[in-house]
């Protein structure tokens, strides 16, 4: 052992090969050993350090070992290069946005199926919202970082050649396609208001059909069914909002207010079992067992909650993209040419 | 971030691709890790041994250098030599330096015909 080196160099050196794969360590430690007695010969040469505190003044200036490998390894220490990053995020987030709230909505609809419909359920839900979610970015990181590490061809920047037919349709609605829509959502509504005139007035006016009942309870007459009239007029009248106006900010605002307008008093309805007409609901539940008549509701409740939260989303997100594409300066320009 | 800093970064940046070049024409005499590090300071090209000693192993690797342990002396140390495809490639670095600088020159004289 040459003089001024102890076992803090050998240390030093085991520490920093311990990164490393068997084959590449003997030669780096070889290596890092010279690196480390020359640079303490240096030291000692031009009397920056005393023979004492030689060995330890290089081994601090090399810095942490395990950095010192990474440099030699040529492996950068991070646990996804820039080669994977995008694709790991673009797949991390469409797993997220897919799975979790598939799954917590499925074991939220669960619970309410299996009547366990207590204070703790809100705990019970987070925790599997969590956990899915954890256990999802983990592995998900974990198998992309297994693949930064070994997948061949370093040079490669994509996996996959890019080209320019992948740019992302922006979907920006032409002049016929916001027709197309308001047309289709009046029809929509108009046909929804006959259903329920129908059912109201058909049976009783046009002589009484055996066998045809009328679904909803005509006891909401008083007040219910004439709101769920006048929302789906103010329906009508947020098409032909967004038909002249786009998505904007304020459309979506209003679209979540709707949703909730319908949602929450048509599951209260369901809920206090005043919606549907006596003789509808009876000749449901002859054909149903006790399971069945339990489970049906809250299928049915689950359905509205479903579709008044993916309605309001949707808003959100077309009035976030219109309003990206606006602040980019790329809206107007393009909506007015198409 | 300060002038200094953002200067001394972008020295650094322009001058990354210079090193291996002068690594590579250094040693066409072969010599060890502290030793080149120590002539190339002495030269003005100044390079940091946390990039030097990962350098020459990369080199190494790409053939660009061979080495060879040297263990006549008290301590083994191992040796670095260009070859023919460093010289190659050293060759090949050289040529596109002066056509840099000469694109720089008639740049900075306004004689860009």
């Amino acid at each position: 052992m040459t003089i001024g080196t102890t076992d803090l160099t050998a240390r030093y050196v085991l520490e920093a090969s311990r990164s490393l794969p068997r084959r590449q360590g003997r030669e780096f430690a070889r290596d890092l050993d010279e690196r480390i007695r020359d640079e303490i010969d240096a030291r000692l040469a031009s009397g920056a350090s005393t023979p004492e505190s030689a060995e330890f003044d290089a081994l601090a200036a090399l810095g942490d070992p395990s950095r010192v490998a990474a440099r030699y390894a040529d492996r950068p220490p991070m646990l996804i290069g820039p080669r994977w990053y995008a694709s790991w995020k673009r797949v991390l987030i469409i797993t997220e946005w897919s799975t979790v709230p598939a799954v917590t909505g499925a074991y939220l609809l669960a619970q309410f199926i299996e009547g366990e419909v207590d204070p703790g359920m809100i705990g019970r839900t987070w925790f599997v919202l969590l956990t899915v979610g954890i256990y999802l970015a983990f592995w998900m990181t974990v198998v992309f970082a297994v693949i930064d590490r070994y997948s061949p061809e370093p040079g490669e920047e994509n996996a996959v050649a890019w080209s320019p037919a992948n740019l992302r349709d922006p979907a920006i609605p032409s002049r016929t396609d916001r027709r197309v829509r308001l047309i289709s959502t009046l029809a929509w509504l108009a046909v929804l208001l006959a259903v329920v005139l129908w059912l109201q007035f058909g049976p009783s006016r046009w002589g009484h059909l055996d066998g045809i009942l009328p679904v909803l309870d005509p006891a909401l007459w008083s007040f219910w069914l004439p709101y769920f009239l006048v929302l789906a007029a103010l329906e009508a009248a947020m098409a032909v909002w967004v038909y002249r106006a786009g998505f904007t900010w304020p459309w979506a605002a209003a679209n979540i207010v709707l949703a909730l307008a319908w949602a929450v008093p048509a599951v209260w309805l369901i809920v206090t079992g005043a919606m549907f007409a006596p003789g509808f609901v009876e000749l449901f539940e002859a054909n149903l067992d006790a399971d069945g008549q339990q489970v049906l509701p809250i299928l049915l409740i689950a359905g509205i909650v479903a579709g008044a939260l993916a309605d309001a989303i949707l808003g959100v997100v077309r009035a976030a993209r219109t309003g990206r594409r606006e602040s980019l300066g790329l809206g107007r320009a393009t909506s007015a040419a198409s | 971030m300060s002038t200094d800093e953002i200067t001394a970064g972008h020295l650094q940046e322009l001058r990354r691709g210079t090193v291996v070049l002068a690594c590579l024409v250094r040693l066409r005499t072969p010599d060890y890790g502290y030793a080149l590090l120590e002539s190339l300071n002495a030269l003005g090209i100044t390079v940091d041994a946390n990039t030097l000693y990962p350098l020459l192993r990369r080199l190494e690797k790409q053939g660009l250098l061979t080495s060879e342990w040297n263990t006549d002396e008290a301590r083994p140390r191992k040796f670095y030599r260009t070859s023919a495809e460093g010289e190659g490639l050293a060759a090949a670095l050289t040529a596109d330096w002066h056509l840099i600088d000469e694109a720089l020159t008639r740049l900075t004289t306004g004689d860009e015909a």
